[in-house]
């Protein structure tokens, strides 16, 4: 079975603050990971790791056997914030096309414009093509952001607290499209609210400068109660909702 | 009002306008919508030492401004993206490192400065021809370079990190809008002089913003209304017997406030 993420011994400190220590993990592939783990645990640090926007001090990160930066154009990559002015003039196909960049100088084909639909009506946003992406509203723009990581078909898809703005509704649907991708895709999800992990989810990691735990969902009770330092209750999403092991 | 069309000096000066509006209407389409405003004021004035050093080496100081102007443009992106100084102090730092710089060439100059406060303050009067073809280069320049790159810039000014993510050399397309900043601040110095550069850089660019959701026709539209705007106020700086460039600029904040007020009485949704 292929290996999506190999991550080997990855230290990386910020201004001698150690943010992430020693972290060893391995991803399968077309498997669907959730790292939980504190604010400032490391988790965006970990993700930027992995995309090649930062080089780690110790260790290494291979997606597929390549380095990150040349894993680059197989990735796709939904981040926590983007910030822009309201009245950026952009609209949804331009916003989701940019996520096929060739190269300099290239322009982008019909085949890009039809994968940039295609993957709107994918995550429900077909019809507002033309709609500037200051008008639209939170869970609308994460759709558009996500169809922007998807539109390359990437082989590895990185989401970065995705829920954030969404409402509890549109979580269930997003989970649902999750579980299709997974089918097609490895899937890592990072996120600090421990209530989000859902049903699709195959297995957890839990990160606070160093992995604590990585294994299946109904074990990771006690990891997390090490990540956070407090007893906790997992509530899995699904219907009816399961309340896992409390330690 | 045609009759001062008769004065050759008058027809350098219309041009010198057009020139100009070019050069403000497209690069500052992108210092509107990427918010590198500051960044550009900093780029302004940092080209007056590229002046002090062209009138210091005896070369026509807009033609030294050139290289000066592209270089400090490059520094103060490479200063904001490499070291941890914090962005606007660099920008502070070089603002003012330039201004200084200018001042001293001339200091060190021998003999007199004759024209040391067009360059401050604008003398679209006396822009000679060879200015002129300098400042039609330069507007080529940029227009190729915009239209070659306008996937990379338009992507860069939204999302500069996905860009990264995407393959992009974000940085490399930075500098060189920055660059592209440098080269439309010499185009400029010589029409409002490097005070008020950041005016017309800043002013056509947020009047049409309110016009159109599409970045190609912003840009348009900025072009022509900058056009408009400065032989306005061209005009009436003849007519009242006042400074050019300042004219202009003050005109320019005129049409901006009018068009705002505009926006507010005629829309129906609160933005």
């Amino acid at each position: 079975m292929e290996t999506a993420v190999i991550i080997k011994n990855l230290s990386f400190y910020y201004q001698q603050k150690k943010v992430l220590d020693h972290v060893n993990l391995q991803v399968p592939h077309k498997s669907f990971l959730a790292i939980i783990g504190p604010n400032g645990g490391g988790k965006s640090t970990l993700f930027r790791t992995i995309l090649g926007l930062i080089k780690p001090q110790e260790g290494e990160v291979k997606v597929f056997d390549h380095s990150p930066v040349k894993a680059r154009n197989i990735m796709g990559y939904l981040p926590q914030h983007v910030s822009f002015l309201p009245d950026f003039p952009i609209n949804v196909l331009d916003t989701v096309l940019t996520g096929r960049y060739h190269g300099l100088l290239k322009s982008y084909h019909q085949e890009d414009r039809d994968s940039a639909f295609k993957v709107l009506k994918e995550v429900g946003m077909d019809g507002l093509e033309k709609r500037q992406i200051g008008g639209l509203s939170g869970g609308q723009l994460q759709r558009v952001f996500l169809a922007r990581a998807l539109v390359r078909n990437p082989k590895l898809l990185l989401l970065d607290e995705p829920m954030a703005s969404v409402d509890p509704q549109m979580q269930y649907s997003f989970y649902q499209l999750l579980d299709q991708l997974k089918k097609r895709m490895t899937i890592i999800l990072v996120t600090h609210d421990v209530g989000a992990v859902s049903e699709q989810v195959d297995h957890i990691a839990c990160l606070n400068q160093r992995l604590f735990y990585h294994g299946p969902v109904d074990e990771a009770a006690h990891g997390l109660e090490e990540v956070y330092g407090c007893p906790l209750e997992l509530i899995s999403h699904g219907i009816p909702h399961r309340i896992l092991r409390e330690h | 009002m045609l009759e001062i069309f008769q004065y050759s000096f008058m027809q350098n000066a219309f041009l010198s306008a057009i020139l100009a509006s070019v050069a403000c209407g497209v690069v500052g389409s992108y210092v509107v919508i990427k918010r590198i405003v500051f960044i550009s004021g900093g780029i302004s004035h940092a080209a007056f030492g590229g002046v002090g050093l062209g009138y210091f080496l005896g070369l026509n100081p807009v033609l030294a401004a050139v290289p000066f102007t592209v270089f400090s443009a490059i520094i103060i992106g490479l200063i904001n993206k490499r070291m941890d100084v914090s962005e606007d102090t660099a920008i502070g730092i070089l603002w003012s490192v330039g201004m200084a710089l200018g001042i001293i060439f001339i200091n060190i100059t021998p003999g007199y400065a004759p024209d040391l406060l067009s360059y401050l303050f604008g003398s679209i009067l006396t822009v000679p021809l060879g200015d002129l073809y300098l400042m039609l280069l330069l507007d080529l320049v940029i227009l190729v370079t915009v239209f070659l790159f306008q996937r990379e810039f338009l992507s860069l000014s939204f999302d500069e990190e996905y860009s990264t993510v995407v393959g992009m050399p974000a940085e490399a397309m930075y500098l060189m809008l920055l660059s592209l900043v440098a080269l439309s601040v010499v185009v400029l110095i010589k029409v409002v002089g490097v005070i008020l550069i950041i005016a017309l850089l800043t002013i056509p660019a947020a009047i049409t913003r309110n016009y159109t959701n599409r970045l190609g026709r912003m840009m348009l539209y900025s072009v022509l209304l900058g056009i408009l705007l400065t032989f306005g106020g061209l005009y009436l700086s003849y007519v009242f017997n006042l400074a050019s460039g300042a004219t202009i600029v003050l005109f320019m904040a005129l049409a901006f406030l009018l068009s705002s007020l505009f926006k507010r009485l005629t829309s129906q949704h609160p933005i």
